[in-house]
């Protein structure tokens, strides 16, 4: 322990020489202003140092993780962007890491941060211990950024980028509390990122050209801050994102014009979106591969062929459509899908997603297919054999021919059928035409609805605007996996016996780990669950009104949902049931 | 601490040894009534042990006998052997020598006998666990430390969990500095080895809040013999606790004489890229006049795309910061996956400048302008021998079996070679996948997930890391290719049998072949090399773990396994 101490204390002195260093901001003011904000950056972090130190020594538990706190959130937009590995990392919540590289390569850590110090600290009794490491481990991380963070090839449209991403966590984390889970201080926490994001806004006064497009930025963002200040329970999130977060899109779309910046690259998200709830926001790149998506739309006719054709199963009697049935919303109303073990998800959205199956064992939809094609109890055929069908059709020979440079192969068919199932995601529900501001017909108990799902129903932290599955934003990188315990009878008497994701590597910190899939279309999709155990929404809300597995008192340990209730009136269950109503989309031809 | 408590004791109990050397030893001459002392006059030993020297006395007459002013009790006053214990000091450096000196007095005449006892290091006691293939039967292997083994000279310092890359350099006194990165404990050890390679003394120069919880992967020196400047440590930054996904990466950068007590302070060259970094490896100084170009590998492990690309820093002479970064790009039409490069077949390729520097972004550029994606790029290096060697660069793609993959990544892994333009490092270069490990029927089929390399004149070690791919047996393998015949031997295997009877891990957990060097040069000493195992699945018995707390304080919450650390002499080069 003493060696820590001392450890520190050297580290200390270097940060100091390195500041004098490398901080030539100081006497010498750059015009730059991303230098600007690398400074004002790097001597935040430097703040967050004493607030450890403090923490590690045992002091003021409360008021130095309020301080190292606020400091975090204020550098929130940057760090989130410069240096997003480790933002994410100090800003993981406070469950178990498990990295399955593969069968030899298991990697199983507790996690270390700012949510794991929440947790403690607000305990009953905090165990110094832990706040000890996680302080330590805090700043470590925020010690080697100040050593090693550069700005020097960043350039406008990074800063564009930077904001924008700042913006849009803020819409689809940020307000939901979801990095927050104790204090639930998320509404002033984003308040502070907004400040710094004004801040920026003024560094960069000079490029404006359009001085009228500064100053709506400014009053946009002083108004942002100033509702941002209200109660977290009863904040009005619907009103927020269309008040708010698209009048912010529609402002940085105008500065991109004003600036003339080009963008030399895409990712998650287009970069000319005017709402988050649109069928153009995403980049299928970024979901697939550019290989993959090449020709999407064309191939979409076809793919819905094969989707709907019987022959490719070794049987000639099962397609796709036969589990994934169109006017269920690609399901099939079975609690389990003829001799499968899992309930029949739902296809619309599906394409959003970065792992694939309950377990996240396939990582792309291509390859998803694979499994289905070789299971015994679906297609029980195999690459080739399924192959050859399609060759010994002429119709789908010469459509492959005239559109895939090699003809017909396994894979060209199965990337068919994916880009199909990649076009299932119209965004033209209710709600979306609502968010456009295209129609104002959501009645107040849906906007209820959306507003508990968002904020005290902490649905949201999982299932995340606005695909609402488990994809996280703004990255889109990841889709996520918890243990929420679905038990095996809708009478909640023992969990589920399905291990989940620990099938794939038998590790035992994954058993009954299963994806979060997209509320999107709920209406059609019933039964509900991984093993369609309930048959109601009511039956669902019940359920995690109450804590989940753990919170009806299934020994879950690793559960990442709350065990407590969240404490939900029966009106207030039903405004969220009107809400996921408003998610089915329009029927299209 | 239950386990250092128990290496404490053993360190207590002052292992008697004994090391005898062959120079300036007599027998005494039988008829001569005063030819006093005579014995072996040099020896070594670790600190804190028993040195006993035996002398023979001869002398008519005996009145006195001394060691170091001590008196020796003697039985005769005419002949006999008598034996002086000597501890060799706990605050002794490498090699230090000490004098013992032995006065025999008689009423006549007095002699004096030095004996040289020189503070050296200690190699362990645990068997190296290889299967040696009989075509190398003339090898060596020595196990020089493992995590269960103890320095005398830094009783507390524990060899830790998933040991990777290394280099070694040349001190002024003889003795050499290894500077190791230690995987899993997030830390960088330094460890001082005598003049005959025999572990001293081990420290960690940069511990896990240095690195900020970053695993240091694979390592490379820059030294001022190779590259014309240095010596500087380029390590890589990999992972993190940071969940499922996500990563910490970039190259870091070290002084590899930093005090110990600045344990804390490594910076990432951020002109480099987050790439998700195996290595970064600097090609030699012969390649280009002007120019020091690194390589760096991005062991992403995507499971559907592979798009782990080959990154390239060029820039001025000895200047790792001021320089651009470019990705490979092969040309040739026809190449879209890396599986579409057959072996043995020369490509087209290009390096496209970069200007993205943060993970995803780099990752999305690289994809967004065509750079090649592999299947996990693990280690690099460069062949020795001439400036036109120096500019072949070979790498190994360690693939990962899934279904997905098919057609696009390698599974069972490869080896590739660029060998880049003869003036410009940037300039079109050429591409050749020399080793296939899913080519049924070629000669590396027997490859399971190749990770590390080394490469000198004629020769490419190529190390496993076998993580689970179908049809393959047996544990790590070390290979040997030849440049030359393009032919290749298996040198070694992993003997996981006779380790896990013995206590050594369950042989259910393949360990993996790392670091290996090539220490010939630095050491003088021909066909050298240091060569480390990732002894997966072995941990202390009692439960406690192989990890150093001053490499991680959390020791609970570690990684716990251990590592060793081996010489092995009689390779080809």
């Amino acid at each position: 322990m003493k060696v820590l101490f001392n450890n520190g204390k050297a580290y200390l002195l270097i940060g100091l020489v390195f500041l004098l260093q490398c901080a030539p901001v100081k006497e010498n003011p750059s015009t730059n202003p991303f230098e600007q904000i690398k400074s004002s950056y790097l001597s935040k972090l430097r703040s967050i140092d004493q607030h450890m130190d403090a923490l590690a020594e045992g002091r003021d538990y409360q008021q130095n993780l309020a301080r190292a706190r606020k400091l975090f959130k204020q550098i929130e937009p940057v760090m989130a962007y410069v240096n997003n590995p480790d933002f994410q990392t100090l800003n993981r919540p406070n469950i178990l890491g498990v990295k399955e590289e593969d069968l030899t390569d298991i990697k199983i850590f507790p996690s270390y941060g700012f949510q794991v110090l929440e947790e403690e600290i607000y305990a009953d009794q905090p165990d110094s211990a832990v706040v000890k490491n996680n302080a330590i481990f805090i700043k470590s991380r925020v010690a080697f950024l100040q050593r090693s963070t550069d700005f020097s090839h960043l350039k406008d449209y990074h800063f564009l980028w930077m904001i924008r991403r700042e913006m849009i966590r803020i819409a689809t984390t940020g307000i939901t509390g979801f990095d927050s889970p104790v204090l639930a201080n998320s509404l002033a926490e984003s308040s502070w990122a907004y400040e710094e994001v004004r801040n920026f806004i003024q560094l960069y006064h000079e490029q404006f050209q359009d001085r009228d497009l500064y100053q709506q930025w400014l009053a946009e963002l002083d108004e942002t801050i100033q509702d941002l200040q209200a109660d977290f329970d009863t904040f009005d999130r619907y009103q927020f994102i269309k008040k708010h977060t698209d009048k912010q899109l529609a402002l940085w779309n105008e500065t991109v014009t004003d600036w003339k910046v080009e963008f030399p690259l895409t990712f998650a998200i287009n970069n000319d979106i005017s709402s988050l709830f649109a069928s153009n926001v995403f980049n299928p790149v970024h979901f697939a591969d550019q290989y993959a998506v090449a020709g999407l739309d064309e191939k979409v006719t076809l793919g819905r062929k094969l989707f709907n054709d019987p022959s490719l199963s070794a049987d000639g009697k099962m397609s796709c459509a036969t589990c994934h049935e169109k006017k269920k919303a690609f399901t099939d109303g079975l609690a389990l899908s003829m001799n499968q073990k899992r309930n029949s998800p739902t296809l619309t959205y599906a394409g959003l997603q970065q792992a694939f199956f309950y377990d996240n064992r396939a990582g792309s939809l291509e390859g998803q297919i694979v499994s289905v094609v070789e299971n015994e109890t679906e297609f029980h055929s195999n690459l080739e054999a399924f192959e050859q069908v399609v060759n010994q059709n002429p119709e789908y020979k010469a459509e492959f021919d005239s559109l895939y440079k090699d003809g017909v192969s396994n894979y060209n068919i199965r990337n068919a059928i994916a880009n199909y199932i990649r076009s299932l995601a119209p965004f033209n529900s209710k709600f979306d035409r609502n968010m456009r501001g295209e129609e104002s017909t959501l009645t107040s108990l849906e906007v209820k609805g959306f507003n508990l799902f968002m904020g005290k129903a902490a649905c949201a932290t999982c299932h995340f605007p606005p695909v609402f599955n488990g994809t996280v934003p703004p990255e889109f990188t990841e889709t996520e996996m918890e243990l929420i315990g679905t038990p095996e009878t809708a009478e909640n008497l023992a969990v589920d016996n399905d291990p989940g994701a620990f099938s794939l590597f038998n590790t035992e910190q994954r058993r009954f780990f299963f994806k979060t899939p997209t509320v999107r279309n709920a209406a059609m999709t019933a039964p509900y669950m991984h093993n369609g155990v309930y048959e109601t929404m009511e039956q669902v809300m019940d359920f995690y009104n109450n804590g989940g597995g753990a919170g009806m008192g299934f020994d879950l340990p690793y559960q990442t949902l709350p065990f407590d209730s969240l404490g939900l009136e029966q009106d207030e269950q039903q405004a969220i049931i009107a809400f996921m109503k408003t998610l089915t989309d329009e029927p299209t031809d | 601490m239950k386990n250092l408590l128990k290496f404490g004791l053993l360190s207590l109990a002052m292992i008697c040894f004994m090391a005898a050397c062959d120079d300036d030893s007599g027998s005494p001459e039988p008829n001569d009534t005063f030819s006093a002392i005579s014995g072996t006059a040099a020896y070594s030993a670790p600190v804190n042990t028993i040195v006993t020297i035996p002398v023979t006395v001869r002398a008519q007459g005996l009145t006195s006998l001394t060691a170091n002013g001590t008196a020796i009790n003697f039985s005769s006053d005419i002949e006999q052997t008598v034996s002086f214990d000597f501890t060799v000091p706990q605050t002794a450096t490498v090699g230090q020598e000490f004098t013992v000196k032995f006065i025999a007095t008689t009423p006549d005449q007095t002699d004096e006998y030095d004996v040289i006892v020189k503070a050296a290091g200690q190699t362990s006691d645990v068997p190296a666990f290889f299967t040696v293939d009989p075509a190398f039967s003339d090898i060596t292997i020595t196990n020089l430390l493992t995590s269960e083994d103890q320095l005398n000279a830094s009783p507390e310092f524990v060899y830790g969990s998933m040991a990777d890359g290394a280099g070694l350099l040349a001190n002024t006194d003889g003795s050499f500095t290894l500077i190791n990165n230690i995987e899993a404990d997030f830390s960088v050890a330094r460890i001082i080895l005598d003049e005959d390679l025999k572990p001293f003394s081990g420290e960690y120069i940069l511990n896990s809040v240095g690195t900020g919880f970053t695993a240091q992967c694979s390592g490379s020196l820059i030294t001022v013999e190779e590259h014309g400047f240095g010596p500087l440590y380029l390590s890589g930054g990999e992972w993190t606790f940071s969940g499922n996904s996500l990563y910490s990466p970039g190259v870091f950068r070290l002084d590899p004489a930093a005090s110990a007590a600045n344990a804390a302070s490594p910076d990432k060259i951020t002109a480099m890229g987050e790439w998700i970094t195996e290595n970064a490896v600097a090609i030699g100084q012969n390649a280009y006049a002007d120019k020091t170009v690194v390589f760096i590998g991005d062991d992403d492990s995507n499971n559907e795309v592979p798009e782990g690309h080959l990154g390239m820093y060029v820039g001025n002479k000895g200047d790792l910061d001021g320089g651009a970064i470019y990705g490979l790009k092969v040309t040739t039409a026809g190449i879209d996956w890396e599986v579409d490069m057959e072996e043995g077949v020369e490509y087209d390729a290009e390096f496209v400048e970069l200007s993205e520097r943060g993970l995803v972004e780099l990752n999305t550029e690289c994809l967004t302008k065509g750079v090649m994606g592999f299947s996990r790029v693990e280690d690099i290096d460069w062949r020795r021998g001439s400036a036109a060697n120096e500019r072949e660069v070979y790498f190994a793609v360690t693939g990962r079996e899934r279904d997905a993959l098919a057609g696009r990544g390698t599974f069972a892994g490869r080896i590739y070679r660029v060998v880049l333009d003869e003036n410009d490092p940037t300039a079109p270069a050429k591409i050749t996948c020399i080793l296939d490990g899913d080519k049924v029927g070629g000669i590396a089929e027997g490859f399971h997930s190749p990770d590390n390399v080394l490469v000198t004149e004629n020769y490419v070690y190529i190390q496993e890391d076998p993580n689970g791919i179908s049809g393959k047996t047996g544990f790590a393998k070390l290979y040997q290719y030849d440049l030359n015949s393009k032919t290749m031997k298996t040198v070694l295997e992993c003997d996981q049998t006779t380790a896990a009877a013995e206590g050594y891990g369950p042989d259910t957990r393949t360990w993996e072949i790392t670091g290996m060097i090539d220490v010939s040069d630095v050491t003088g000493m021909d066909e050298t090399f240091l060569m480390i195992t990732q002894n997966h699945g072995w941990e202390p018995a009692d439960g406690s773990a192989f990890t150093d707390p001053n490499a991680v304080a959390d020791v609970a919450n570690s990684r716990k396994e251990g590592s060793m650390l081996f010489l092995v002499q009689g390779l080809a080069r």
